[in-house]
């Protein structure tokens, strides 16, 4: 089965409303400014009313009522407003359960912010400066948008093969999916954020999200790698292949990420679970 | 007697309460005297997981330690214990006494510490958790009854506290009591 093959039988699998996509866009060049991210989310009346009623929440923690896009990036901070953007955009997306991977309710989009979160922790101790936090943070987010369309369109049967490579021959669930669908869900992610239109950068690094390039200089592929490790680790996703996930030696050592730089992106990845479980009350 | 099938009209039967499970996160722990709970933990990949139990005062507690040595970050173990083996071993034990538990009469199991993230052993965070646990254990004189570690798996860890089982689960494998 090809990827293509696979998205085509995909029915209700929104994209994300185009101001997300314009947001995405417009962040990932460097010269984006607030008053640019204010009118882009101003033409989306229900983005709009969720971020205001996101901020308003109690645990947003403002003194005062929130009552414009303007204030609200004013007292976020537009990086903030845009970490908030995506995970509405996407959230619609990403949250939904997954009985193929065992992923319930909310918890593919709980792993998925976990994950762009972590993309940060790894930036914070990584060796390099080659590429904008956003859109690590953005690939974070829908590295693994692919297992939706996978989940859709396997039969039962398929995904009990899935299962049967995984835990009864050991084989890490890329291996398993490979073997028996010929493709995988970095691949058919990848296939499907490009039919959404979102920057190659992005589609490369959901693309290369297990097998990272690192070669000639490590790529966003390789934080993303690291950053979806790290957040399998601290349980962000209780699926029960949840730990058949193999991390990439050379990822780590291209990024300067030694054992102890490691621990304490784990510890880092953990504080932000805790912040992600709060935001999931507030949502 | 005419229908054996039939309870004499004098009988009494209750049904007994479901139990109780509490949930240890990741980074955290907890110890009861209820008899009627069972502790249990999820997704121990390379954390270690650590049951205590007194069979005599039939109670207990359950780890769930990420890292091994606190001295990574001093002002987040102070905050969260748990998350370190070097503190969260202690805090454990202290727990289990607080709810009546007994010293010698403590029965300590150990698990997790996969290998499963890094095959070749980059991060070895796995094998350090677990010698952390063996050493302060051989150091406070306490002996280990279970010793189930490394591997590629998943563990899910359940302490029963009415009977002090141990049980592990394996996603594609029959539960285990260690």
């Amino acid at each position: 089965m090809k990827a293509e093959t696979l998205i085509a039988q995909v029915k209700d699998l929104t994209a994300p409303s185009p101001s997300v996509a314009k947001l995405v866009n417009s962040l990932n060049r460097a010269d984006a400014d607030a008053d640019e991210v204010v009118q882009i989310v101003n033409q989306d009346p229900v983005l709009s009313a969720k971020l205001l009623s996101i901020c308003n929440s109690a645990g947003a923690g403002a003194a005062h009522p929130i009552a414009s896009i303007k204030q609200a990036v004013f007292f976020l901070g537009y990086r903030e407003i845009y970490r908030r953007v995506l995970s509405i955009g996407f959230g619609d997306a990403l949250d939904r359960a997954l009985p193929g991977y065992a992923i319930g309710d909310h918890e593919l989009w709980r792993h998925s912010l976990v994950t762009a979160l972590a993309t940060q922790a790894v930036l914070a101790e990584a060796r390099t400066d080659c590429f904008e936090p956003s859109v690590a943070y953005t690939a974070g987010l829908v590295h693994d948008i692919g297992k939706l369309v996978l989940n859709e369109v396997l039969d039962p049967a398929t995904q009990s093969r899935l299962r049967a490579r995984i835990e009864q021959e050991g084989r890490s669930r890329l291996e398993a999916e490979r073997d028996v669908l010929d493709t995988d869900h970095c691949e058919v992610g990848a296939v499907l954020l490009r039919r959404w239109r979102l920057p190659e950068e992005l589609v490369e690094a959901v693309a290369n999200h297990h097998c990272p390039v690192t070669c000639p200089r490590p790529q966003i592929s390789a934080v993303v790698h690291l950053a979806d490790c790290v957040a399998h680790e601290i349980g962000s996703a209780p699926g029960w292949h949840s730990h058949a996930v193999r991390a990439d030696e050379a990822a780590a050592q291209s990024l300067g990420l030694g054992p102890e730089k490691f621990q304490l992106i784990l510890l880092s990845a953990h504080e932000s679970l805790q912040v992600v479980n709060e935001l999931a009350q507030a949502v | 007697m005419s229908n054996t099938l039939t309870p004499p009209s004098s009988s009494r039967w209750v049904v007994a309460a479901p139990k109780k499970g509490l949930v240890v996160g990741v980074g955290d722990m907890l110890a009861s005297n209820d008899a009627n709970a069972g502790l249990v933990t999820h997704s121990l990949g390379s954390c270690v997981g650590v049951t205590v139990y007194d069979p005599v005062a039939k109670c207990g507690g359950l780890l769930h330690a990420m890292l091994p040595d606190s001295s990574l970050n001093p002002a987040r173990a102070k905050e969260r214990p748990f998350m370190f083996v070097d503190t969260g071993l202690p805090a454990l034990f202290h727990a289990v006494y607080a709810v009546c538990g007994l010293k010698a009469r403590l029965v300590v199991k150990l698990t997790g510490g996969a290998q499963f993230l890094d095959e070749k052993k980059i991060f070895n965070i796995g094998e350090r958790n677990v010698e952390m646990v063996l050493s302060l254990l051989a150091r406070n004189g306490v002996r280990l009854s279970a010793n189930v570690t490394g591997g590629h798996e998943s563990r899910t860890l359940r302490l029963d506290l009415a009977s002090g089982h141990v049980r592990l689960d394996v996603p594609g494998r029959d539960p285990m009591l260690i």
